[in-house]
């Protein structure tokens, strides 16, 4: 075994004694060994039932993503069946999954649902519109019949003078609309604000000195198509300075529009989304009939149970097409039925996996394991093609090789879900909701703002996956596609911002993902960022380390004084101090930044474990970067998002060879998912080969 | 191979071991009522000051030009119980906890309300709990989880939240049962997925085979004369809140549910603690949560007023609904409306909004009943347990019952 080099034997070290995992012995790459003490007794049973890969329930994410892609069918699975737990930041991790009664009724009542919904004409999609502000393009949409955009807390700096917005109505039909403005005159000045549309002056409204408060300006017949949305403020001052973040901190003597709603209150219609092909029709896409009810059953049943359906399958499914004919229903209808009961039954719910060591898997296993891996979904027409033609060998060179299969899932638009599914709940920012809660008090806080900065981190993944570009790199990279509001938060001017052009976050002294907001809030963890809570998303997110539990008897945080001081007091304590001295520097780096990423006063220069001193972001982000940890937990995170499975000290081989194999072949997201399908991870039951 | 359900259920498919089955043994030997009483549960989170909210004078003279003028059309089935305050909150998660806490009145994981009525009629209906509200929201962990929920079967886990009318529906809707076709297939298909299936999978399958029990158990209980098929309310537009007029809808399907028999409790959320749910059907540009928040009276006023209007709308709907014994749906439902806080602005947890109707409210009903301002609301639910046959002293947090 090649052993480690001297600076991760140093972290490893230092941590080892603060962390619940024990420092590898050699570079394997560590993952819980609980199983380890028993692959004797596991191996003695291996012949008989040994369990050692589950039949696996679908997450609600990939249920969604199945309806949509096998059915045609849009429907939110988490809005009908109980919440999944989530593993790792994952929702799809086999032991978690199970199914309890409350589970399958719903899952029932949802079936009922999407049965009743396939072939039917598309539901209307959500109202959407568009806005510009400044000459940038927002948008946001809602599900009822109005519409509000929110022109948030910064972008304040925009409406001390006049300021023009554009929104796009669809056409179609004439709105009505309130702009609703909270004006705000602290600085003891009144100001009147005059509201044009289209140049057209439709109403006015005044704040007196010293108030905060809220006026509306009604309008109405406004017809589809853009409109300008002008707004003076008078009397203003267009020679003073915009308002910048520090100044609006700073309570200046402020007088203008702090917010303006504009929220049209005539419903907007949308056009109909694409069909998906016909799903209850017979071969040939012929209307479903008594005579071809077999054919058609039997279509839609390899789909659904992704596998091969012979007479024994047949039979009870055909007994529920009869009796809804029996009861008069169309043979369209009976169909639905159907459906109904295959989508509740074990061969749908279930992915089928690796139940014993003496049943072998075939083909139709694999396919499955390989959407699932990919797509988060049911394999297409392609894939069970070749499952039945005997394919998807790793050794099969053909177009129905594990290879060439796996090349057209990676090229197809539904692996983008990789970005969304894996890579954003991996780091946590995908879970808007609980950043809510923990965001609502800072004072930028707004779901656009949450919004741009998710889109930030997704961007910067989204371009590294399409560059190729090594996994580890997206810690250093300078530049980011931030929008306005998101430069704004992170301290640029407004005159300075160019829409068209990246953000120079590498200037901006926060590069790659430690410096983004959406990142910085979800590793916050608390209300209030501590350099602890950071550390340790740092060693669970980006090292894998889990942090040791307190020693019992740990003195509470004393709650009268400052956070800050609190903390302090707390690590200094000796109990405490011997793990805080060796994590705490893992988050004292971020420092610089607040709950939501914006900049504040904080001493850079942080000692790590290793001995090192960093004195900036970016020197800490390249430490990271070098980290043969973080080589191996990225390597983990994305193989253990492919194999579908917390991974067990039987896997640690394999997974080290697909961690070196990947290092090997460049890094990228691609190169890992494909080095782990092709690993014995992915093709044999435990990993072992 | 087509088994048949009873061989299915003495020894379950493919030699699979089936746990004991409670719901299929004999049931309490106590005779049931022959008119079950129900609860249903009307939260609006993130409350509503006193100041709009609380009437002027007290017993059935009660006046107000504020939130309660919108009571009118139900005000003589109602009453108005001012002064009760909830478990107090520890500051952290104030949203969040406010919300988690109601009902449960305890920090101990205690059941809620609601499920503690529900195991009066375990076996009884298709779903011990209902749990209905108007906002959905993406995954998420804890403690985020806790600002939608009110509803909590055990410490740790949930009530299920159906979000959308047409979940409702399809929950609810008579003929909506899985057929003894359908049970066949699921059957069949487990027998040859459970052939290959290692000691671990059949461990799994045992709690799918529990699933596919009580799906059958469930398709096995008969509605009452009493129920009358709801209307189908479309399909779901995938968004995120619920509107107005989605929420009357499912308010009316609670109603359809109580007369089927569907459930015996129910707990609605207008939405989730802290919501940002778009008002602008209101006239108002913010969400509840900022509102509340924020010193704006007339605002305050028209949200508080469309709330009580929900409400009514509820209560109405109960009161159209026959009972299986010919009276009103409302005669044998005991609806409560509150909120888990009283003045957001500083999370407040006192002097909260609170309306009463159904057999518990009878005596009092039209009138403004003032109790010792902090009187626990853990005092009424406990009184609410006791009427409805629960053996409790004092629920939570409670001191003992409220005197009506």
């Amino acid at each position: 075994m090649a052993s480690l080099p001297r600076p991760a034997v140093l972290l490893l070290g230092a941590l080892a004694a603060c962390t619940g995992v024990d420092t590898p012995k050699d570079d394997d790459v560590d993952v819980d060994d609980t199983d380890a003490a028993e692959t004797d007794e596991s191996d003695a049973r291996a012949d008989t039932d040994l369990p050692l890969a589950p039949a696996h329930r679908l997450s609600a994410r990939e249920l969604g993503h199945t309806f949509s892609d096998v059915l045609g069918v849009d429907v939110d699975p988490a809005a009908w069946l109980p919440e999944d737990p989530h593993v790792e930041g994952f929702d799809h991790l086999d032991a978690q999954l199970v199914v309890t009664s409350d589970w399958l009724d719903a899952l029932h009542t949802l079936a009922r649902e999407v049965a009743a919904r396939v072939d039917a004409p598309p539901a209307t999609p959500p109202p959407t519109t568009r806005i510009e502000l400044q000459g940038e393009a927002l948008s946001w949409s809602t599900g009822i019949a109005h519409a509000s955009e929110l022109v948030p807390f910064d972008a304040m700096w925009a409406f001390d003078r006049a300021t023009t917005t554009r929104v796009e109505l669809p056409a179609g039909t004439t709105y009505d609309a309130v702009f609703w403005l909270l004006g705000a005159t602290e600085a003891g000045e009144p100001r009147t604000v005059t509201v044009r549309v289209d140049g057209d002056e439709v109403g006015t409204v005044s704040f007196a000195g010293n108030e905060r408060a809220r006026r509306s300006v009604s309008v109405s017949g406004l017809a589809g198509g853009w409109h300008d949305l002008d707004l003076d403020v008078t009397p203003s001052d267009p020679e003073a300075p915009p308002l910048t973040r520090d100044t609006e901190l700073a309570q200046p003597p402020y007088a203008g529009v702090d917010e303006l709603h504009f929220v049209p209150v005539a419903p907007i219609a949308h056009a109909a989304p694409a069909a998906h092909p016909p799903v209850l029709v017979c071969t040939g896409g012929i209307p479903v009939t008594d005579t071809c009810a077999d054919d058609a059953v039997t279509r839609l049943a390899r789909r659904v149970w992704r596998r091969p359906i012979d007479a024994e399958d047949v039979t009870p499914l055909r007994a529920v097409y009869d009796d809804h004919r029996a009861t008069g229903g169309t043979p369209t209808d009976a169909l639905r039925e159907v459906l109904v009961a295959l989508l509740v039954s074990p061969s749908f719910v279930y992915r089928r996996e690796w139940t014993r060591a003496d049943v072998a898997p075939d083909a139709y296993a694999v396919a499955a394991r390989l959407s699932f891996a990919v797509w988060s979904s049911a394999p297409d027409d392609a894939l069970l093609t070749c499952a039945a033609a005997g394919g998807l060998g790793a050794a099969d060179a053909g177009a129905c090789g594990l290879g060439a299969q796996l090349d057209r899932l990676l090229a197809d638009p539904r692996a983008d879900r990789l970005i969304d599914d894996l890579m954003l709940a991996w780091l946590g920012v995908h879970d808007v909701d609980s950043l809510w809660i923990r965001a609502q008090s800072h004072p930028r806080w707004t779901p656009e703002l949450f919004g741009d900065l998710r889109a930030e981190t997704r961007g910067l993944i989204a371009h590294a996956r399409a560059e190729r570009d090594d996994l580890r790199d997206l810690l250093t990279v300078g530049t980011s596609a931030g929008s306005w509001r998101v430069a704004t938060l992170y301290g640029v001017a407004p005159a300075s911002f160019l829409a068209d052009t990246p953000l120079d976050t590498a200037a901006l002294g926060r590069p790659g993902l430690l410096g983004q907001g959406s990142v910085l809030a979800a590793s916050a963890e608390g209300s209030q960022p501590s350099p602890v809570d950071r550390a340790v998303w740092v060693m669970r997110t980006l090292l894998c380390q889990e942090p040791a539990q307190p020693p019992p008897n740990i003195p509470p945080l004393d709650a009268s004084a400052d956070p800050r001081d609190a903390l302090a007091a707390h690590v200094a304590n000796p109990p405490c101090s011997t793990c805080h001295e060796t994590i705490d520097p893992l988050g004292a780096p971020l420092d610089g930044f607040d709950l939501l990423g914006a900049h504040v006063d904080a001493d850079p220069a942080v000692t790590l474990p290793t001995g090192d001193e960093v004195t900036s972001v970016a020197a800490y982000a390249a430490w990271l970067r070098g980290r043969p940890e973080l080589t191996s937990c990225f390597t983990r995170k994305v193989a253990t998002w492919v194999v579908g499975r917390e991974l067990r000290g039987l896997d640690a081989a394999a997974l080290t060879t697909v961690r070196d194999l990947s290092s090997a072949r460049g890094f990228d997201l691609d190169t890992i998912v494909r080095t782990t399908v092709e690993s014995p991870l992915f093709l044999a039951p435990t990993g072992a080969p | 191979m087509n088994p048949s359900r009873r061989m299915f259920l003495r020894a379950g498919a493919a030699g699979l071991l089936l746990p004991c089955l409670p719901s299929l043994l004999p049931r309490a030997t106590a005779a049931a009522p022959a008119v079950p009483r129900r609860l249903v549960v009307f939260v609006l989170p993130n409350g509503m000051p006193d100041a709009v909210w609380r009437p002027a004078g007290t017993g059935a003279g009660w006046t107000t030009s504020g939130v309660l003028t919108a009571l009118a059309p139900v005000r003589g089935d109602t009453a108005v119980i001012s002064g009760l305050a909830s478990l107090p909150g520890t500051g952290e998660f104030d949203h969040a906890e406010s919300l988690t806490d109601l009902l449960r009145a305890s920090r101990q994981g205690a059941v809620s309300l609601d499920q503690r009525i529900a195991d009066l009629h375990a076996g009884d209906v298709a779903r011990r709990v209902l749990q209905v509200s108007g906002e959905r929201a993406t995954p998420c962990s804890e403690p985020c989880t806790w600002r939608r929920t009110a509803s909590w079967r055990s410490a740790d886990e949930a009530t299920p939240r159906i979000v959308s009318p047409r979940a409702l529906y399809q929950t609810i809707a008579p003929g909506g049962a899985a057929t003894s076709a359908v049970l066949d297939v699921a059957r069949a298909d487990l027998a040859r997925f459970a052939a290959r299936a290692g000691t671990e999978d059949r461990q799994r399958l045992d709690r799918y085979v529990q699933g596919l029990v009580d799906l059958e158990a469930r398709g096995a209980l008969a509605p009452p004369a009493s129920c009358v098929a709801p209307d189908d309310p479309g399909v779901e537009t995938g968004s995120a809140y619920t509107g107005d007029a989605e929420l009357r809808t499912m308010l009316t399907l609670v109603g359809h549910a109580l007369a089927c028999d569907t459930t015996r409790a129910v707990t609605f959320l207008v939405g989730n603690a802290g919501s940002d749910r778009p008002l602008g059907f209101l006239g108002l540009p913010y969400g509840h949560h900022a509102l509340s928040h924020t010193d704006d009276p007339p605002a305050h006023i028209a949200l508080g007023r469309w709330a009580v209007d929900l409400w009514a709308h509820l209560v109405t709907t109960l009161s159209d609904l026959t009972d299986v014994d010919g009276q009103r749906l409302l005669d044998h439902t005991d609806v409560l409306f509150t909120s888990d806080m009283g003045d957001g602005t500083r999370h407040a947890r006192e002097r909260l909004p609170v309306l009463l109707a159904g057999p518990l409210a009878a005596g009092r009903a039209g009138q403004h009943v003032a109790v010792p301002e902090g009187t626990p609301v853990s005092n009424l639910f406990t009184t609410l347990l006791q009427a409805h046959g629960v053996d409790e002293d004092a629920f939570g947090d409670a001191t003992g019952a409220l005197s009506l």
